[in-house]
């Protein structure tokens, strides 16, 4: 697989580590164009849905660790398709996508949380409400439910404009890197 | 046949299905599985050109280790181990479509099987097969409708509560007109004003009604199912819903020549599943439709009857017929729909039947026109509290 150009040679003072992170979240919501923006920096209108898992790969420096990060992009969950429990298998952190504007995602979201949640307890993730751009007013953490907002971080994203999007995946490797600490 | 012919039979099958076949160095079982990340894949048979894009001067016969040429294979071979050894399935284990970047950062798309060959792994991959193709295809049309479907239920949703805002502002200025009107009524007014007054005021009261239907349509859209409508406390006693409607309508019939009546009487243990205000309304609204039919002297009968609609379920059917000439045939098929039977056949807003198919619908109930080859009938069915 071939690395982004931007990222090669990067000075690490520390031995690289590699995660797996999981995108994963109900259709449309703009799982493939967040991993677009933060991998290749490109985005585009159009809407071309996933099929199966698309997978990435970015290297993020986060002080003196440089963490390779290889992201599965996994097709958005539908009446027709529910996310492959296998394809989480071995992740060291997830995003939970939902669309900021459309409230129906989050009910996917928070149904795919509840069905994940009891295999992976200790495995960080953050719910990025994406679409931001089309939402002046920002997202709502009501909008999410008492018990499931209560207990997740959630960041304000646009695959669009790019707001947040780097952070979000720096912050989700923070929390990865310290998971792992905790675990050594 | 030969162990060369079997491999030039493989590099055909292989070169023709553009597939990549790689064998595990070792036999595997259960207490040897195959690690993707470590263990030496043998390929086998010949290698389609695509692999290069993956692998550049791959050949038959080269080793590698399959995770560092596609990192979805430490996942697939880890589901194989599982399924093939530690459960000892049979079967051929399919990896589903998955895409990951070649080495010019091309996205490819791919998928795999996974089988045991006299007890060794062996994982096939193929290069964007042309059954992904339709599916991705299917797929994004599926849910390209299903967004577009979405932004017009909401265009319509805002667009109705806008519109049902204006038409509740109108009401207020409506109120003050009307009683103006009657104030200027109560006046010494002569004849060509007091018939301008009086027009004015019918037309008020023609608008003001308008406005109470297209409100009460609108909350009969929006409101979902109450579900006290399914309480034994709350849910209606039909035949008593049915005979106050009656002693309430009975003058009014009365006044136009017509009878009222309500036929069966031994049903007042019968609950049905209904919001009791909605359900009133409901057969105000089909007798407001046979008031304006029914030719004087006739008589607009309420019928109940009873019928099992399941083993478990039964439900209550309420037929309203009069004497009127019935619907007329081009009307029949939307007669339900909203503004249907309006004003240009004699209906006053057009939509109180949509308002009995709304609030019936919610109920999981039904409601039918039955034609008219001797009266004009029209039957609600509603599900009966067991």
């Amino acid at each position: 697989m071939a690395e982004s150009s931007a990222d090669t040679n990067l000075p690490t003072a520390l031995p690289m580590l590699q995660f797996k992170l999981c995108m994963i979240g109900c259709y449309a919501v703009g799982k493939t164009s967040l991993v677009e923006n933060f991998v290749r920096s490109i985005y585009s209108d159009e809407y071309h849905t996933t099929i199966g898992v698309k997978i990435d790969k970015k290297i993020v420096q986060l002080g003196d660790q440089a963490t390779t990060c290889m992201i599965w992009d996994i097709a958005g969950e539908d009446e027709f398709y529910t996310v492959k429990a296998s394809y989480l298998r071995g992740m060291s952190g997830y995003f939970l996508v939902v669309d900021g504007t459309r409230l129906e995602t989050i009910s996917v979201a928070q149904k795919i949380y509840d069905r994940i949640h009891p295999n992976f307890p200790d495995v960080p993730f953050l719910v990025l409400a994406n679409k931001v751009d089309l939402q002046p007013d920002g997202f709502f953490r009501e909008n999410l439910g008492e018990s499931f907002a209560d207990a997740v971080t959630v960041l304000n994203t646009s695959a669009k404009t790019g707001e947040n999007v780097e952070s979000a995946f720096e912050l989700l490797v923070e929390q990865m890197l310290v998971n792992r600490s905790n675990n050594v | 046949m030969s162990e060369s012919e079997d491999d030039r039979l493989l590099e055909l099958v292989n070169m023709q299905l553009g597939i990549v076949t790689f064998a595990a160095q070792s036999p595997a079982n259960s207490s040897n599985v195959i690690d993707a990340g470590g263990s030496l894949f043998r390929v086998v048979g010949g290698v389609s050109s695509w692999i290069e894009a993956f692998y550049p001067g791959l050949k038959p016969g080269d080793r590698v280790q399959l995770a560092e040429v596609f990192v979805f294979l430490d996942h697939f071979i880890a589901e194989a181990n599982e399924r093939l050894l530690l459960d000892g399935s049979k079967e051929t284990l399919g990896s589903g479509p998955w895409s990951e970047r070649d080495v010019n950062d091309e996205e490819q798309s791919l998928s795999a099987t996974a089988s045991l060959a006299n007890g060794v792994m062996v994982i096939q991959v193929r290069a964007i097969p042309k059954d992904l193709r339709y599916q991705q295809v299917m797929f994004q049309k599926a849910r390209e409708y299903s967004l577009s479907y979405e932004r017009l239920r909401k265009d319509r949703e805002e667009k109705q509560i806008l519109l049902h805002t204006i038409v509740h502002d109108i009401a207020s200025p409506l109120t003050v007109i009307d009683g103006s009107l009657s104030v200027l009524a109560s006046g010494e007014l002569n004849k060509i004003q007091r018939d301008l007054v009086a027009g004015a005021s019918e037309q008020t009261s023609r608008v003001s009604d308008l406005i109470s239907d297209v409100l009460q349509v609108f909350s009969a859209e929006v409101r979902p199912f109450d579900p006290a409508a399914t309480n034994r406390e709350s849910a209606p006693y039909i035949q008593m819903i049915l005979e106050k409607v009656v002693r309430s309508y009975q003058p009014v019939f009365a006044e136009q020549g017509l009878e009222l009546l309500l036929l069966e009487t031994k049903y007042d243990d019968i609950q049905v599943i209904a919001e009791s205000a909605e359900l009133f309304r409901v057969f105000v609204n089909l007798l407001e439709n046979a008031i304006r039919y029914a030719p004087n002297g006739s008589t607009v009968t309420f019928e109940l009857s009873v019928r099992e609609s399941s083993a478990r379920e039964k439900e209550v059917q309420i037929t309203v017929a009069d004497q009127g000439p019935g619907v007329p045939t081009e009307l029949v098929s939307d007669l339900f729909d909203r503004f249907s039977g309006g004003r240009e056949y004699g209906g006053k807003s057009g939509l109180g039947l949509y308002f009995c198919k709304t609030c019936v619908n919610r109920w999981g109930g039904k409601i039918e026109y039955l034609g008219n080859t001797d009266k004009c009938r029209f039957q609600v069915s509603l599900r009966c509290l067991i």
